[in-house]
């Protein structure tokens, strides 16, 4: 059976908090289309949005990575008014030290993975 | 070019020695206080909450009233003779339970006192719970193990006995109590047997089979820096390097309570499916239960078809893992979305078996890997899920 690649993203956003904090969060997720994914956000944020980096690969190893990196950064992951994690890591972690962590776990945990050059 | 994979040294071993160690040598010693044990159960805030809220609904049925020491029944030594099992309440008596779990592993000190409801206009007692035991120990009378003048140990209520909040009189308490006693038991997660077992011979020198085999796993775990747990210490994201949770699966892969002599073998498939996850994931939180299986499997139909394993194919099967899944718990999450997909695809009823664990690998890694010189063993049902 012919898996589908699946997509990896990370995707760096400078916020203006309800107390007028500015701070840079990572958000990331996993795509089958990383262009209507990128759409989606631009509705939601109302600019043109880029990602910052991208993977690619087999649909279990980018599920995987999703994953892993959600249990391993859990403690940083934004928590919302009524206690639910989602998918963007807190300011508190630098965006160089997660693309370390994902380039470490590619390199070693997930080979079957690859990063694609995003124009 | 050298196929040989070079992990290094496990980081995490010393938290595994250490979990270990407390295992059945606790820092503070093995007695504490009943006062104490409350007191640090009720000092987190959720169980406190838990057990003031069923207190809140008990004082309601009380309504005022409390219970006193009369309210609890007597203590006595009641002739066998004297006992009459109330056959409307209990279930039947099962004369392989009470050779295999009682009289086999007979101990007077272990035998539950009897519960029965003393009838006065007969001067009887109607036990409603305790027939195995009570059955059991008229039969080591007859058999001329137990002297004759032993009496049977019970727990009396007199049948005209009426407590607060409870309109349940003589036989109808112990119609209920047989249902409350048999399905009111938490049950007890495997964790807790296994440390059992294992204290039975580490602290108090037992020779029983079942607590020197589980004892062997427990080295075989401490071995490959691996510790027990509860399954509940896992759950969230609370799993740690070399936590296992599945003890079940293990106790099951190393043939723990068969033979000696079949022990001393399969062992080895357990030793070896622990190494492996030791070698390639040992920073992985926790050992994924679909992984013990998917490997115990493969390592005794090697052993049971005399087909080596060799280091080579355990390193292709680690770069599998690399290509394919991710980690063991991605190849368990694979087998599960695959089997599904298969089912739905082949118009079966969609359910989760495990069966199809160790021949999805093994197809996986002969399409996958350039098998020529490493072969795995053919598995049970391969054909069953051909084109997974």
């Amino acid at each position: 059976m012919q898996e589908s690649n699946y997509y990896f993203y990370l995707w760096r956003h400078r916020i203006v908090t309800d107390s007028d904090q500015i701070v840079n969060r990572t958000c990331l997720g996993i795509t089958s289309n990383p262009d209507n994914r990128t759409q989606g956000y631009e509705g939601h944020v109302g600019h043109v949005v880029k990602f910052a980096r991208l993977w690619t690969g087999p649909k279990r190893l980018i599920q995987e990575l999703e994953t892993k990196i959600k249990s391993d950064f859990y403690d940083y992951l934004f928590v919302g008014t009524r206690g639910f994690r989602y998918e963007w890591i807190t300011e508190e972690v630098e965006f160089e030290s997660i693309t370390k962590w994902v380039e470490w776990e590619v390199e070693n945990t997930f080979i079957g993975i690859t990063e694609k050059v995003i124009l | 070019m050298t196929r040989t994979i070079d992990r290094g040294a496990n980081p995490f071993a010393p938290i595994a020695k250490q979990r270990n160690q407390a295992l059945t040598t606790p820092i503070n010693g093995v007695y504490e206080r009943l006062d104490d044990r409350v007191a640090t159960m009720m000092s987190d805030p959720s169980q406190a909450e838990l057990v003031n809220n069923a207190i809140t609904s008990l004082r309601e049925r009380l309504n005022g009233e409390t219970y006193a020491q009369e309210h609890f029944g007597y203590l006595a030594l009641v002739e066998a003779g004297d006992i009459d099992i109330n056959i409307d309440i209990q279930r039947d008596l099962l004369a392989g339970h009470i050779s295999k779990d009682i009289i086999t592993l007979f101990d007077p000190r272990i035998l539950q006192p009897v519960n029965v409801t003393y009838i006065k206009e007969t001067g009887r007692y109607s036990a409603w719970d305790g027939q195995q035991s009570s059955a059991t120990l008229k039969l080591l009378l007859l058999a001329g193990l137990v002297d004759p003048s032993v009496k049977i140990q019970c727990k009396v209520v007199d049948d005209d006995l009426v407590v607060p909040g409870s309109d349940l009189v003589g036989e109808a308490y112990g119609c209920s109590g047989f249902r409350l006693l048999n399905t009111s038991r938490e049950a007890i997660d495997p964790f807790w047997m296994h440390r059992s077992r294992v204290s039975g011979v580490r602290n108090y020198g037992s020779t029983l089979k079942e607590d020197k085999q589980a004892e062997e796993i427990q080295q075989i775990f401490e071995k490959n820096h691996m510790f027990p747990a509860k399954a509940s210490d896992a759950k969230g994201q609370q799993a740690k390097p070399g936590m296992v949770t599945y003890i079940s699966g293990c106790n099951n892969i190393a043939g723990h309570d068969t033979e000696q002599d079949t022990f001393d073998i399969t062992k080895h498939d357990l030793d070896r499916t622990l190494r492996w996850h030791d070698t390639y994931f040992s920073n992985e939180k926790g050992v994924d239960g679909g992984f013990i299986l998917t490997f115990g499997r493969l390592y005794a139909e090697a052993r049971e078809q005399g087909i080596e394993i060799t280091q080579d194919t355990e390193d292709d099967l680690y770069r599998l893992f690399q290509y394919k899944y991710g980690t063991p718990a991605g190849f368990h999450r694979d087998c599960k979305d695959r089997l599904k997909a298969f089912q739905i695809k082949n118009k079966l009823k969609t359910s989760w078996s495990d069966s199809c664990l160790t021949p999805i690998l093994v197809m996986d890694y002969l399409r996958w890997a350039d098998s020529e010189n490493h072969s795995l063993p053919e598995v049970n049902h391969m054909t069953t899920y051909a084109g997974i």
